[in-house]
């Protein structure tokens, strides 16, 4: 199967890190096989999964990431883009709105996992977008209120949070 | 003029004009209150990098259950200061859900710092072995 895995799936431009590849090349076969099959053979890979969570993590904590050059940078934040693409395919999936039922109940550490494998892979691509200028799809709809007055009135009913909301590192937001 | 609904525990971006130059930056809100009316303001509480002064705040680490389906990109506190009508125009998307227990949390410590008008502190998101949507999913 992992041979399959790998002869199929797409070849990213710069190497993930194995745990990294590894979550890559299944999210790939996951994704043919259905959401139900797929959580069930996340369930069977949770410990996987938490390993590439960790690697996550502590490419978090690595500057080098964000401080690289183009247009490795770019490579870099392409291959991230490519992982976040079937990760929020299978979060979205997730049946929230729904009664989860006693045999599903074992899928919530995994449907967890899934979540925060997200959200790291989230993280490190909008700290690599903040750190080449270019903003996510939402950054072009900042501009929704194009009042002087009424911008001033925002900022007046917003006063006491602006301290804490002019933080660079919160520019990541931006970039969702 | 947005036309998002949002409810009570839903995580939304809105945008805001940060500094002098009133540039417009998009930032992450908990909803306080149901709304749908597109004429209506949203009821807010900031979600921030550091603790606010003069009230309770939970600690929301990046890398729990709780600030991924939030949908946040960084660590953040949640405050129970004062909501704050801002108007819709300025609500950009919804990207998450804070969790049922978290919010009851948050919402018994608003609760109380609104009756007493006092301030006990910090409290920090502890990893839960069993999240509530596994019982009691998101209404």
């Amino acid at each position: 199967m992992q041979d399959r895995d790998r002869s199929t799936a797409p070849q990213p431009v710069v190497a993930l890190p194995t745990s990294l590849d590894s979550l890559a090349r299944f999210l790939f076969t996951a994704s043919t096989l259905g959401t139900e099959l797929a959580f069930w053979r996340s369930h069977a890979r949770l410990e996987h999964l938490r390993q590439a969570s960790k690697e996550l993590q502590s490419i978090l904590l690595c500057p080098q990431v964000y401080e690289m050059t183009e247009p490795d940078r770019s490579a870099v934040l392409a291959a991230f883009e490519a992982l976040l693409e079937p990760l929020a395919a299978l979060r979205d999936a997730i049946p929230f709105r729904t009664r989860v039922g006693i045999l599903r109940r074992s899928l919530v550490p995994c449907f967890q996992e899934i979540f925060i494998l997200h959200q790291l892979t989230q993280t490190v691509v909008v700290r690599l977008r903040l750190r080449k200028d270019a903003g996510g799809p939402l950054a072009a709809t900042a501009e929704s209120i194009v009042d002087a007055d009424e911008r001033r009135s925002l900022q007046q009913s917003l006063s006491a949070a602006m301290p804490y909301w002019r933080k660079e590192e919160w520019n990541v937001y931006d970039c969702l | 003029m947005s036309t998002i609904a949002c409810e009570r525990g839903d995580i939304l971006l809105i945008s805001v004009p940060i500094g002098e130059e009133m540039q417009m930056r998009l930032r992450p809100v908990l909803a306080v209150r149901k709304s749908e009316s597109v004429d209506s303001h949203v009821y807010i509480v900031p979600l921030t990098a550091d603790p606010m002064v003069e009230c309770n705040s939970i600690l929301v680490p990046l890398g729990s259950f709780e600030s991924a389906r939030m949908g946040l990109v960084s660590s953040a506190y949640l405050n129970t200061v004062e909501e704050i009508p801002v108007p819709r125009q300025a609500l950009i998307a919804k990207i998450g859900r804070c969790p049922h227990r978290l919010l009851h949390q948050f919402l018994g410590m608003y609760r109380s710092a609104k009756s007493r008008s006092g301030c006990s502190g910090l409290s920090l998101v502890e990893r839960s072995a069993q999240p509530d949507f596994a019982a009691r999913p998101s209404p």
